[in-house]
């Protein structure tokens, strides 16, 4: 499936999701960080708790996305890394993602983005530069992927609360996982 | 009174306005605060070289000069929110027109819904130099960033607003009026 079509199915799919506004979801997101941020009072463990959250929320959103999006299966991670680019980010925050920077051996790639919904706002204390604000999304991206038999790593590489001009998350396929039967099967 | 010269800032200084700073025009906002119902001071910016000081006065010297004229003038405001409530509130947008004249600035106060009172002085040689709507809209854009930093969830409400951000979109308004 081309690529603007996949454009033109995240389109259709953000279309008929249910909207909430902008302002709630970024304010509820930042006061929810900010209390993770008074709670732990560490940067990294922010981020893992962030990225745990997103797991959760990940590996239910899966089984919602696959039902409404109409994405065509994947015959590879290449694909893969295209709907989530562009039927999942737009389906879901509204603003699509590019796919780029893809490794040598083809297991690693980028998620860039320039709007980021969750972020509006925000501004991050200097007190707080190792926080990546938006790790819920890396989360949000190992769950889903890991239901669909593919374990991945995400982590933020840029973002623009940084001081940088976009947002990068860098996906690394690490196996596909296999399905078992259960033990003792008969 | 607000309108007393006790923050030392006297018409002869304003012939020192432009020794500093270089070939650049001068700007015409001297300062811009933002108070909160409280009269607690939120923000505060000074433009040194539109605020018309002496070169040899340090920018700390300015600042607290200037947090004084602010500060006096909040009186007046007071005074202009009593006769603005005695109006429809149809025909109250906030703005509270020229509070006083000190030296070389003229300062306009505005208050928002919330009981935020902006104050900013401008550099000027009477109390009818700028239109009030021109000032009307200088205001509005303030608010509007102060809105942008008061959504920052990393800011606290009634404490001081520290944010590069906030402050570089506010050099940029007064950049833009000046």
């Amino acid at each position: 499936m081309s690529k603007a079509s996949l454009s033109k199915l995240g389109d259709a799919a953000f279309e008929r999701t249910d909207k909430v506004s902008a302002e709630l979801l970024a304010l509820t997101y930042g006061s929810f960080v900010r209390q993770l941020l008074i709670d732990y009072e560490d940067a990294e463990e922010v981020n893992a708790q962030l990225a745990k959250m997103g797991y959760n929320i990940g590996v239910r959103l899966v089984d919602d996305f696959l039902a409404k999006s109409n994405a065509p299966p994947c015959a590879s991670f290449a694909d893969t890394a295209d709907i989530v680019a562009k039927v999942a980010f737009k389906m879901f925050l509204g603003v699509p993602a590019l796919v780029g920077s893809w490794s040598s051996d083809r297991r690693t790639f980028s998620l860039v983005f320039t709007d980021n919904p969750l972020a509006e706002f925000t501004e991050l204390p200097e007190k707080w530069g190792g926080v990546w604000y938006s790790n819920v999304l890396c989360g949000v991206i190992k769950g889903a992927l890991e239901m669909v038999q593919m374990e991945v790593d995400a982590r933020f590489v840029r973002c623009t609360l940084r001081g940088e001009d976009l947002n990068e998350i860098r996906v690394t396929l690490l196996q596909v996982l296999q399905e078992k039967p259960p033990v003792d099967d008969e | 009174m607000a309108t007393s010269s006790g923050a030392g800032v006297t018409s002869t200084s304003r012939s020192g306005a432009g020794v500093g700073s270089g070939s650049r025009p001068v700007g015409r906002v001297a300062c811009a605060a933002v108070i909160n119902h409280n009269n607690a001071p939120l923000f505060l910016k000074v433009f040194k070289d539109a605020a018309g000081s002496l070169p040899r006065q340090t920018d700390a010297v300015v600042r607290m000069q200037m947090h004084e004229v602010v500060y006096n003038s909040l009186d007046v405001v007071e005074e202009r929110l009593v006769a603005l409530r005695a109006q429809s509130a149809r025909d109250n947008d906030g703005f509270l027109g020229c509070l006083a004249v000190v030296g070389p600035m003229s300062l306009y106060g505005f208050v928002t819904n919330t009981h935020l009172k902006f104050i900013i002085a401008l550099r000027s040689t009477g109390p009818h130099d700028y239109k009030d709507s021109t000032v009307k809209a200088l205001f509005r854009k303030l608010h509007a960033a102060v809105i942008g930093a008061f959504l920052n969830p990393f800011t606290l409400p009634d404490a001081p607003i520290v944010s590069a951000g906030f402050e570089a979109r506010v050099d940029e308004i007064a950049r833009r009026f000046g």
